[in-house]
């Protein structure tokens, strides 16, 4: 629930201080699967590295709407 | 019920600390358990699971798209209620537009009895007041939250006794352990809760449903959170129209099992399932409800300007009753993990739910600034200098004492509290006690 909040947060600033606010998120996309399950597993870790790199070089990776989950 | 917190969650994290004991008895207990083709603890959950394939679990969740579109039903039946009393008061004479009032209750376990005595001590407050009880237009809760909400919804002086006695009178097998073999992983839960679900078969009748049911054909709601773990998602349930069903059909046991899952402390207390789906305590995916997943446009305050932009707006207003503290008091915590991990996920919760309670506050500045809507939020919370007499959890001392306490701030406004915090402290209640009057 942080982040909505810090969404509505930033929109109380535009509002109310006529504040230049921007605000923009990324997250691992809701259909990626952990390749192997467990926790701290190389072949994962190397997956979610590989995508990280991949999303980080396309701004089109960043939303500036709140997150629906 | 509400919080994976306290000393409840020592039973959780105890599983962990009786593994090595248990694999040598596991092993046994699997190689007869797979000669017999049943599991002989628990219901075999972990066997659940692994049938599930990951694609038809991606499809079975639902997206954001389904939940707005849920959300949008319920408002508008929400919205069309506020019409229809928008026109009564007109051709009433009445100048000013219809108040909405929103009642949001918090899980919390045993601490619950706090909020059901304030509904008891609320009462008190003179009609006149304009912080008196109202009849609320929707109602919702959360865990031991959703215990307490079918009686809030109803709202009558018998409803509201009926579950304040309730939490004044817990019995010993409200909460058992499972056996001596309890810490058995493949079981499906630490504890039983035999009397638990006895006092929701006797509490939560047919016949009361079907008051319900009445009660909210007009478009109030009645909704409680649960949570469907294998997609991690919230489920919200329309209590209204699930009591529709019973009225219909008689069939009570669904009902039960909602309210049984969405109070179901997740690892101690039994999962439900409910249509085919494994559900726990709604205090996982969100300890209260009040609308914090559904966009700004498709808010309350939103959708009424959307329906009926000629009419002045009604007044909203949000009652938040939180089933706990908003800062807990300071302790030593234990140089273990067991202790620190206890202590982290209490603290956690509480977190979590006070970001949610900040939240409404901020959708409702939104709302203000953005739409000049006439939004107010409201909360009552345990006061943080307020300890339990008694350690243990479902201690009828405790639940007494926080149910008085609870009376007593029911019925002073002043505990009001218009920002995200507790303005009243325990210290405050026994003071305005020795006042003479």
């Amino acid at each position: 629930m942080g982040s909505p909040m810090f969404f509505a947060m930033a929109d109380i600033a535009r509002f109310k201080q006529k504040a230049e606010a921007e605000q923009r998120i990324v997250s691992i996309p809701g259909d990626w699967f952990p390749p192997v399950p467990g926790t701290f597993i190389k072949e994962t870790m190397n997956n979610l590295a590989e995508l990280g790199e991949k999303m980080g070089a396309d701004p089109a990776s960043w939303s500036s709407a709140p997150p629906q989950f | 019920m509400g919080q994976p917190m306290r000393t409840r969650t020592t039973l959780i994290f105890l599983v962990g600390a009786a593994l090595g004991a248990a694999v040598a008895t596991r092993r046994l207990l699997s190689l007869v358990g797979a000669m017999t083709e049943r599991p002989l603890w628990g219901y075999g959950a972990s066997l659940r699971s692994s049938q599930v394939a990951p694609e038809d679990l991606l499809r079975r969740r639902s997206t954001a798209d389904e939940q707005s579109e849920a959300a949008r039903e319920l408002l508008g039946r929400l919205v069309k209620r506020i019409k229809s009393r928008y026109d009564q008061d007109a051709a009433s004479g009445r100048k000013e537009p219809p108040a909405v009032d929103i009642l949001v209750i918090s899980g919390g376990g045993d601490w619950g009895a706090f909020g059901a005595g304030f509904l008891k001590g609320w009462q008190k407050v003179p009609s006149y007041h304009p912080l008196a009880k109202p009849e609320f237009d929707a109602v919702t809760g959360v865990s031991t939250g959703t215990l307490i909400a079918p009686f809030a919804f109803l709202g009558d002086e018998q409803s509201i006794e009926q579950i304040v006695s309730m939490y004044r009178n817990p019995k010993k097998d409200w909460v058992k352990q499972r056996g001596y073999l309890y810490f058995l992983p493949d079981n499906i839960s630490f504890a039983e809760v035999p009397g638990l679900e006895r006092e929701i078969r006797d509490h939560i009748t047919v016949d009361m449903l079907r008051r319900i049911a009445k009660a909210g054909a007009d478009g109030r709601l009645l909704l409680v959170n649960t949570t469907e773990l294998d997609v991690g998602q919230p489920r919200v349930f329309d209590l209204v129209a699930e009591a529709q069903r019973v009225a219909d059909s008689g069939q009570v046991e669904r009902v039960h099992n909602i309210i049984l899952a969405s109070a179901g402390i997740p690892g101690a207390f039994p999962f439900r399932m409910i249509d085919g789906e494994l559900y726990v305590d709604g205090g996982v995916t969100g300890n209260i409800i009040y609308g914090g997943r559904i966009a700004e446009q498709d808010s309350l305050p939103a959708l009424w300007q959307k329906a009926y932009p000629n009419h002045g707006d009604p007044k909203f207003r949000f009652w938040v009753i939180f089933n706990n503290q908003f800062r807990p008091v300071p302790k030593p915590v234990a140089p273990n993990w067991l202790a620190v991990i206890q202590r982290s996920l209490e603290t956690s919760t509480r977190a979590a739910t006070a970001t949610a309670v900040r939240h409404l506050f901020a959708m409702a500045e939104i709302s203000r600034l953005k739409r000049k809507a006439d939004v107010e939020v409201r909360i009552v919370s345990i006061p943080g200098d307020w300890l339990p007499p008694v350690p243990a959890i479902f201690s009828k001392e405790t639940m007494n004492n926080l149910a008085d306490l609870g009376e007593k701030m029911g019925a002073d406004p002043a505990s009001w509290s218009s920002e995200p915090r507790d303005s009243y402290t325990a210290q405050h209640v026994s003071e305005a006690e020795t006042k003479p009057s």
